[in-house]
């Protein structure tokens, strides 16, 4: 549909840990204090299984209201929009386009799996189906089945962990995952570096079954806010794309700010 | 005189002019082999341009849910079709009955996503005179069970996916209750039909694995496809099985499913229909020409006969026992001459590929690939059309010389000479 | 002069005979102008649906379009171009291509979009002539579209509703507009009534972000200059992009339409066959009937080439009569059949490699429809009328007189 951009970017694993950018908002819900807490040691059998729990349940938790700027560069054009996000858990967000001007109020909804985007201009609210699905978001690198798919990756893939380098002065632990037989993954195997200190991801590299690097994800500008970590800084990098990426910046993050499901509605997307 | 003298005299009177009669013979003849040609040619190669179509479209009959052809959807499906598959298998003139299942999904590969057009099969309930996209496999191989994990893809759609024997495919559809799932496949096969829009969308799956990602139970479908032996047969079939239990689905015939290619074979039949008619008429007149300066020239001959107490019926009569007897050489000779070039196009046919240059690529009309080598069969039924047309055009033609010389008054034809 | 005077007269002396004769003739040569008319209608009515209304005689790409559509893959200076094209005898409008999803009440669709001058494309395009409802694209209207008959279906919408475009521009922002329908295609080909958006050059630009450049030019040639002569030159024209003839982009279709031609040759020959064999038969009968008059007139002293101008004569006279009783009758059929003709699927239409082929079978007439059945006819029966001929000019009069 959207050929020109349309490019799988991290399906499942980026939704799951948060980087679709509908659930990022609530991303760092999670209490890193309580993860490090319940974290078995490294030899410890369950301590893989735990770690996965961990990625998994990081954007577990409430509601977030966000402001942020998204910075896309292809080889025809860059460009940057501010945003405002509201979201609650996984299953609700709703982002919205500030700037630039023409596209103020462009914004989109998602409830559960289903995607709905509202075009400022004309008035309408579009729902996202079946093709569209591989459309690319908002222009970005990200495509709009990168918003809503969900899954737990224990249910998905095989992981080994070892220790990884260090990320901006970090200590990692290298999670390799590795696509269960049927798991419906495109990727021959994904890399998730993992801080050791926060149980936060910092690098994801995903690769094709031959081997090759295909995508890059990386976090950092690691901020506390309302006692939560969460990376302020997320740059997607599509490897067989020479120079083209997405960066998204947070200016500003809230976390508890109390939305309810009835937040998220049709209405809603239209009137903002 | 009596019948059987009038059929004597006349069979003697054809064979007074030699001539004549070889080239009334030899046009009818003509006739004859032009037609069975013509008609045959068509016969075979629409019939083998339906029973491709069958295999693409689900069928020379199809049974699917009622509204599945207004908007397609696996909601459309339907729950079971034992009965109906029972019945269609009782069925004298259906050969195969085969379940389908289909729908659109997105596939997606490391490299990139697109649309598709989803079809499910059971790999041992399919060949490649059910399912003729098996013939164009170009790479790869066909699924061994229903519950294989391999996905077969048209040339363009691989292309597009950036996709190798082997490798990954992941395809996502909206399943029976509007969520959406995914399952994984591995490229097992290539088809490459040469139709932009089958190597650019289709995507082969075997039927439990996509059944199983889409909710359905396990004897579920969209489509039931009924093969017959004969397309010409397809409409009976249809009309036996709507009459009776149809598990709730609604039967179509090929031509109802694939109304462009109906269109198109019908323009093609039309076509051949009105050659047909010129060549009949044209060969009338030629045998109306012959007959009536044959008549014209005997008019004092049948005066003589007359005079001696030959009736006006009796003249009447001897003419057309002509015309009849020029008929019936007439098509002996037509079979002579038509044996040897039908059976040769029959057995060997013509290869129109070297004739258009081409490389061997097959044709293809409304998706629905064309076999290069051109057969001829003609049905039965068009054959005898074809006798019966050029009998009574000759038959006809003798109509007015045969009145002409049964008008004959011996007076007339006295002052004549 | 005698000549002349005897074989008027002979043609007169047995209306008749002479009647039956010219009847055969009139009826070959009807049934030829109606079948040639039949068959340059079959194959203009093909390639016109082909090339008339959607691929052009041959269409300019930038280079790797083709291969791999994106929307900046561009011509960069098509009026440049398409003023060379308008130097060079060939007329081209420039097109600009692009993709995204329409959307109207509940239902979507993913879309080709296709942006073009209205006035300049008109010039090489006659997918204007194919509207079913409504009215083609007006640069005063720059709101309005005309989208495929399958996909206002799909849609839901007709002439007068609203439909929403979206895609992306190619300033990588949410390309969104609001267009009402102006008009719905008829059958043009599988992309166009399943898929295609037409709008005006300006909306495009708007909407795409596009100021400048476009993907495709249609190329019609001068109608002289030969197909693989004109694409060649084309090449020329336009360096650094890729000129293709409408039998390189479509070779499938071509090699359809060439076989469709030669069977439809072969179907030709066929009855011209057949006209032969009547004119053969009716030519045999009317000169060996009368061998025994050719035989008193040898007798009398005329020599053989005597006899053979008498028969040509007598031949000729008949031939010209049967040529106007012929055009006389064709006439009115032929003009039925180019303005009614025999539609074949009214209600379904037909589509051959996702071309779409009008159902309507009409005849094509020209001057060519006439004159070429003429001097086909009078040369068949030339020949066929040289056998007998031959045989009376050299007959003995015993034998002729003898003759049964």
């Amino acid at each position: 549909m959207f050929k020109h951009t349309s490019r799988r970017a991290a399906l499942h694993l980026l939704a799951a840990i948060g980087v679709g950018v509908g659930a990022l908002a609530v991303t760092l819900a999670h209490p890193v204090v309580a993860a490090a807490a319940k974290l078995p040691s490294a030899d410890d059998p369950r301590f893989i299984p735990a770690l996965l729990d961990a990625i998994d349940d990081v954007h577990r938790g409430d509601s977030s209201h966000a402001l942020m700027q998204m910075k896309v560069q292809t080889k025809h054009w860059t460009r940057s929009m501010a945003m405002e996000s509201w979201s609650r858990g996984e299953e609700y967000s709703l982002v919205r386009i500030l700037e630039p001007k023409k596209e103020r109020g462009t914004a989109t909804l998602k409830v559960e799996d289903d995607l709905f985007t509202y075009l400022s201009k004309t008035g309408r609210t579009i729902k996202i189906t079946g093709a569209m699905m591989g459309g690319s978001w908002m222009g970005s690198h990200f495509t709009n089945d990168d918003l809503v798919k969900s899954t737990r990756l224990a249910d998905e893939f095989e992981a080994k962990a070892a220790d990884g380098p260090a990320i901006d002065g970090e200590a990692t632990y290298k999670l390799t995952l590795v696509p269960k037989p049927d798991a419906p993954v495109v990727w021959g195997k994904i890399e998730v570096e993992v801080r050791k200190s926060d149980l936060m991801p910092a690098r994801e590299t995903f690769y094709d079954e031959d081997g090759a690097a295909v995508r890059l994800l990386e976090f950092s500008d690691f901020r506390v806010v309302n006692g939560r970590t969460f990376p302020a800084r997320m740059k997607m990098t599509p490897l067989d794309r020479p120079g083209e990426y997405t960066e998204i910046r947070y200016a500003k993050i809230e976390f508890d700010v109390g939305l309810e499901r009835e937040f998220f509605t049709l209405q809603r997307l239209q009137s903002l | 005189m009596k019948g059987p003298r009038l059929a004597t005299l006349a069979w003697r009177n054809i064979w007074r002019n030699r001539r004549r009669t070889a080239i009334t013979l030899f046009s009818i003849a003509f006739g004859v082999l032009l037609a069975v040609l013509f008609t045959g040619i068509g016969d075979s190669t629409y019939g083998q341009m339906i029973d491709h179509a069958a295999g693409l479209g689900g069928g020379h009959v199809v049974a699917q849910h009622p509204d599945y052809d207004e908007t397609p959807s696996v909601k459309k499906s339907l729950k079971r079709a034992d009965a109906l598959r029972e019945r269609a298998l009782a069925d004298p003139d259906v050969t195969r009955v085969v379940p389908r299942v289909s729908g659109a999904a997105m596939l997606s590969t490391s490299a990139n996503s697109t649309g598709a057009v989803l079809l499910g099969i059971d790999p041992q309930a399919e060949d490649k005179d059910t399912l003729g996209i098996l013939e164009a496999l170009d790479a790869g191989e066909l699924f061994a069970t229903a519950d294989d994990k391999g996905i077969i893809l048209g040339a363009t759609l691989a292309e597009n996916l950036d996709v190798e024997l082997g490798k990954k495919v992941v395809y996502t559809v909206t399943d029976k209750s509007g969520e959406m799932t995914s399952g994984l496949a591995r490229l097992r096969g290539i088809v490459r039909t040469g139709s932009p829009t089958v190597d650019g969308a289709i995507a082969i799956l075997p039927m439990n694995r996509l059944r199983e990602l889409l909710g359905y139970d396990a004897g579920e479908l969209t489509q039931l496809a009924i093969f017959v032996d004969d397309n010409r047969d397809a409409a009976a079939v249809r009309d036996r099985l709507a009459a009776g239990e149809t598990d709730g689905a609604a039967i179509l015939t090929w031509d109802e499913a694939q109304p462009d290619l109906a269109g198109f074979i019908k323009m093609k039949t039309v076509s051949t229909m009105i050659l047909e008619v010129i060549i009949t008429v044209l060969i009338a007149a030629g045998i109306f020409n012959t007959l009536f300066v044959s008549v014209m020239e005997r008019l004092r001959e049948f005066g003589i006969m007359a005079a001696i107490g030959f009736s006006s019926a009796q003249l009447f009569g001897l003419v057309l026992w002509e015309s009849f007897w020029i008929a019936l050489c007439g098509l002996l000779a037509g079979v002579l001459v038509t044996a040897y070039p039908y059976y040769y196009l029959n057995q060997t046919g013509l290869d129109f590929t070297a004739m258009m240059g081409g490389q061997g690529e097959s044709l293809d009309v409304a998706g629905v690939a064309m076999d290069p080598v051109l057969y001829v069969s003609i049905y039965g039924s068009h054959a005898a059309v074809i006798a019966a047309a050029i009998f009574i055009a000759t038959m006809a033609a003798g109509l007015y010389p045969a009145w002409r010389a049964g008008r004959v008054a011996p007076v007339e034809t006295i002052r004549i000479v | 002069m005698d000549t002349f005077k005897l074989a008027w007269r002979n043609v007169w002396r047995n209306p008749r005979r002479s009647g039956v004769t010219i009847a055969a003739t009139s009826l070959a040569l009807f049934v030829m102008i109606f079948y040639s008319g039949l068959v340059s209608g079959y194959l203009s009515g093909m390639e016109r649906n082909v090339i008339d209304v959607e691929v052009g005689d041959a269409q300019i790409f930038a280079e790797g379009y083709r291969k791999r559509p994106s929307l900046y893959t561009k011509i960069d200076d098509p009026d440049a171009l398409l003023g060379r094209l308008d130097g060079a005898g060939f007329k081209g409008s420039a097109r600009l291509l692009g993709s995204g999803l329409a959307a109207a009440g509940d239902n979507s669709a993913g879309i080709l979009l296709r942006g073009l001058d209205p006035e300049r494309d008109a010039a090489v395009s006659k997918v204007n002539t194919q509207i079913t409802a409504g009215a083609w694209l007006d640069p005063a209207a720059p709101s309005e579209v005309v989208i495929g008959k399958r996909l206002a279906k799909t849609l839901g919408v007709g002439v007068g509703d609203e439909l929403v475009v979206l895609s992306q521009a190619a300033d990588g922002s949410t390309a969104n507009d609001l267009y009402r329908v102006r008009g719905v295609l008829g059958p043009v080909s599988d992309p166009v009534d399943r898929a295609t958006v037409f709008m005006n050059e300006d909306a495009f630009r708007e909407l795409m972000v596009f100021p400048e450049g476009a993907h495709q030019v249609l190329v019609r040639k001068p109608a002289a200059l030969p197909l693989p002569e004109a694409a060649a030159e084309l090449s020329a024209l336009a360096p650094g992009l890729e000129a293709k003839s409408w039998k390189q982009i479509m070779p499938v279709v071509a090699s359809m339409l060439e076989t469709g031609r030669s069977a439809m040759m072969v179907m030709f020959g066929v009855v011209y066959v057949a006209i032969g064999i009547i004119v053969l038969n009716a030519m045999l009968m009317a000169v060996f009937e009368r061998i025994r008059e050719f035989g008193i007139l040898k007798a009398l002293g005329v020599g053989p080439g005597g006899v053979l101008r008498l028969i040509f004569i007598e031949t000729l006279v008949q031939t010209v009569i049967a040529i106007l009783i012929g055009v006389a009758i064709s006439v009115p059929v032929n003009y039925y059949m180019a303005t009614v003709g025999l539609d074949l699927a009214s209600l379904s239409g037909m589509s051959i490699l996702g071309m779409s082929m009008d159902s309507v079978w009409r005849s094509e007439i020209t001057t060519q429809t006439y004159t070429q059945p003429i001097v086909a006819l009078t040369v068949i029966i030339l020949l066929a009328v040289i056998y007998p001929a031959l045989r009376a000019a050299f007959v003995k009069p015993l034998d002729a007189i003898h003759h049964q």
